[in-house]
């Protein structure tokens, strides 16, 4: 089981890393046009040696970032249980293809026999495969996007300002919700609440000695933050300004276009 | 310049007013200081005089005039450039994600142009002294500077008039001071300031006036500048036990702690007998809470290790019903839906007999006067309430060891004499407490001895006299309790 402390750490190394790198001045849109690249890829590719060479491109690209690839792994180390648990049902319960080998499970009292087939193989490392390309993508936009620039560009390329400026008060608030929530279960533990106590009417009472603490304080928030953003203009008619503006560069064109044309040709020529 | 003529308020949810009958003219480049009592009617009158509240919002009677301008006349986001208000948190005003664009959101929204933004955006910056902070992630910033971009983001929208509620009360002595050379700068900038404080005594000496208000009305009005006076909280200073035992009840040695790598706290020694009260200060991320947090078994010590009661700390659980910790927030430490049940929280999670626990609730909920309100809900209460409840739920319980982490924040004197006089008394018959305060006052008057970190590590401890005379040669000012500074 993963400790609420390691979760916390795991977000903490999973946020946006400062940096210089090529994929760092990328622009925003053009890094969700790569994510999407992956994650279709993932979707639709059905080829073992397709999928492993669209995971090998997602892990050089967090390596050449430099956003400390070795630091992330570590932390992802749990994944690998979910991983490998993924690949063993694929083998276990595929019956396609040749069969490798087998065992006889009657003896045992199980009215089966348990069959490994090259199929089973094939399709477990391509389930592996697609989540960690999916992981590994999804590690290389948080960690190269500074959040501020993410707005900003979506904002920039045509979403309404209140949506974009709802992702950043989101983004401002979610890593203070959870060292709030951290703060409450340690106050709940030093006043004695036992919370490893099994069954649903200790989970409900957890939930709630949970949660009404966290909502007491997130409406207090609320009325700091309104009275925040409205001494300070919000909503004001007519036209806002912005200190920044995202445009698309040539090279972020280039990256763009190359990744849909890459992806496209790979699905429909090898899937 | 800021006329409140004949100003009433009462909140729709309340019968009695919050603010009765207030005439107050405050002139132009005033700092203007309101001190009063916890439920006083200061935030409120902070709320009106800025916009926030008014006849929308309750029943309201009489006018607040701004440069002539009746600010509930206008919408309030044309109120932008007349009069700005900086609220108690700071960390929960900040909207955006990084320091620039804290500064340029009111700007935005006003639709200023991008150079005339960037121009604000540092003059803003300069004049609180925080120009080196413009690239920096509002995550990365401390109370104090946190303090500083709120008032820069406000100043960036060039107010006639600023308006600070509470602005120093969860900052170290040192950043308060630091926030009232900032005050001073923007008020000879030509700003009329107005702040409301509890403690004040980092902004008396530049203040021009004070307003003393109690129960909703100006009480009194004085000059400046005015000395804080440090009340007899106690007639003198705590008498040291007599007798000590040999063995510490806690033993904290050679302990060090590193938050992803950033050492939090480095080689710290510490140990606290049975009838100590220990004073724990140092400015703000010094690794206070990080030392309480890891004596109660939530955090494991890099190096080093905790004892209590000569065992090793391993897990809370093990520790609890003998170690009681009160936190910060109160908010996060209520979990019932009325004041009683909140106080027997935890003697119904550690098994006491319900009779006990109920002859203890009454006791406990006397002294801190909560004992008439025990089936309201204890979200109803005002902070200093919330306080005293969240230091009930602890007493209850009886631990041998009270961890008060900063329990005065936002606290008038009545509170704290009220919270310190019941935990003296467990203190006197034997428990122990670690108080984290940043009241040198509170520490030197209440405290057996003192341990003081700096960067995570104990700069000195011993009796206060001895602590405060090293401070003074370390040149640690803000920490001086009144007597010493200037002697």
């Amino acid at each position: 089981m993963v400790s609420a402390r390691g979760v916390e750490r795991l977000l903490s190394v999973l946020g946006y890393a400062d940096g210089e790198s090529f994929a760092h001045r990328l622009d925003p849109l053009t890094k969700i046009v790569i994510l999407s690249c992956f994650c279709a890829l993932a979707v639709l590719a059905r080829s073992l040696c397709l999928m492993l060479a669209g995971l090998a491109s997602a892990f050089i690209l967090v390596w050449r970032s430099r956003v400390g690839l070795r630091r992330i792994l570590g932390r992802l180390r749990f994944l690998i249980w979910l991983l490998a648990i993924l690949f063993l049902l694929q083998v276990l319960f595929t019956r396609a293809g040749r069969p490798l080998c087998g065992l006889d499970l009657r003896a045992v009292g199980i009215g089966a026999d348990l069959v490994i087939t090259s199929g089973g193989l094939v399709k477990g490392a391509v389930m592996a495969s697609r989540l960690l390309m999916i992981l590994i993508s999804s590690i290389f936009f948080v960690t190269t996007t500074e959040p501020a620039r993410l707005a900003c560009s979506l904002i920039s390329h045509g979403v309404p300002y209140r949506y974009g400026f709802m992702l950043v008060l989101a983004l401002r608030f979610i890593p203070i919700f959870q060292l709030e929530a951290n703060t409450v279960r340690r106050a709940q533990l030093a006043r004695g609440l036992k919370i490893d106590v099994p069954g649903p009417r200790a989970l409900v009472r957890l939930a709630r000695y949970t949660f009404t603490p966290l909502i007491v304080s997130a409406l207090e928030r609320i009325g700091t933050i309104s009275v925040s953003m409205e001494g300070r203009g919000f909503g004001l008619k007519g036209r806002r300004t912005f200190l920044r503006e995202s445009r698309l560069r040539l090279c972020d064109w280039a990256v763009s276009l190359g990744s849909l044309g890459i992806v496209s040709a790979a699905v429909v020529l090898i899937r | 310049m800021i006329d409140l003529e004949g100003l009433s308020f009462r909140y729709r949810s309340c019968t009695l007013p919050a603010l009765q009958n207030i005439d107050l003219r405050i002139a132009d480049g005033e700092i203007f200081l309101i001190i009063g009592e916890s439920g006083s009617g200061k935030t409120t009158l902070a709320k009106i005089m800025a916009g926030f509240l008014g006849p929308g919002s309750g029943e309201m009677e009489g006018k607040v005039l701004i440069d002539g301008v009746d600010v509930h006349a206008v919408p309030r986001q044309n109120l932008v450039g007349l009069v700005g208000l900086v609220q108690q948190d700071p960390e929960s005003q900040m909207v955006t994600l990084n320091v620039k664009d804290e500064l340029a959101f009111g700007l935005e929204n006003m639709g200023v142009g991008r150079r005339e933004m960037e121009e604000r955006i540092s003059w803003a910056l300069e004049s609180t002294g925080s120009i080196g902070l413009s690239e920096r992630q509002i995550s990365s910033l401390s109370g104090g500077e946190l303090q500083k971009v709120a008032i820069s983001s406000i100043l960036a929208l060039r107010p006639k008039v600023l308006i600070l509620d509470e602005p120093t009360s969860s900052l170290d002595p040192r950043s308060a001071w630091e926030i009232g050379d900032v005050l001073g700068r923007l008020n000879s900038q030509g700003v009329t300031i107005v702040v409301i404080e509890h403690r004040y005594s980092w902004i008396a000496a530049r203040a021009s006036r004070m307003a003393v208000l109690s129960h909703g009305s100006v009480s009194a009005l004085h000059s400046c500048p005015l000395i804080e006076k440090t009340q007899a909280r106690s007639a003198a200073r705590r008498q040291p036990p007599k007798t000590l035992s040999p063995d510490p009840l806690l033993l904290i040695e050679h302990v060090s702690f590193a938050y992803d790598g950033t050492e939090v706290l480095k080689d710290v020694t510490l140990d606290i007998r049975r009838g100590e009260m220990v004073g724990l200060m140092g400015d703000n991320g010094s690794g206070k809470t990080t030392l309480l947090l890891m004596i109660m078994g939530m955090l494991r010590p890099s190096r080093g290790q905790v004892k209590f009661a000569g065992r090793r700390v391993e897990v809370t659980s093990a520790i609890a019903r003998e170690v009681g910790m009160v936190f910060q927030n109160p908010n996060h430490q209520i979990f019932e839906s009325s004041i009683n049940d909140e106080i027997l929280f935890g003697p119904r999670n550690f098994g006491i007999p319900r009779e006990e626990a109920d002859a203890r609730l009454s006791d406990v909920a006397a002294t801190l006067g909560l004992r008439d309100r025990g089936e309201s809900s204890p979200h109803a209460l005002s902070l200093g309430e919330k306080r005293r409840l969240n230091v009930a739920s602890v007493v209850v319980y009886e631990p041998h060891l009270y961890l008060l982490d900063e329990p005065f924040v936002g606290q008038d004197q009545g509170n704290v004499d009220r919270i310190m006089a019941i935990v003296r008394e467990k203190v006197d018959r034997g428990a122990s407490c670690l108080l984290v305060t940043h009241d040198p006052d509170l520490a030197s008057e209440s405290c057996d001895r003192i341990a003081f970190l700096k960067r995570g590590r104990v700069l000195v401890q011993g009796p206060p006299d001895h602590v405060f005379s090293t401070l003074d040669k370390e040149d640690e000012k803000w920490y001086l309790p009144e007597g010493w500074r200037g002697s």
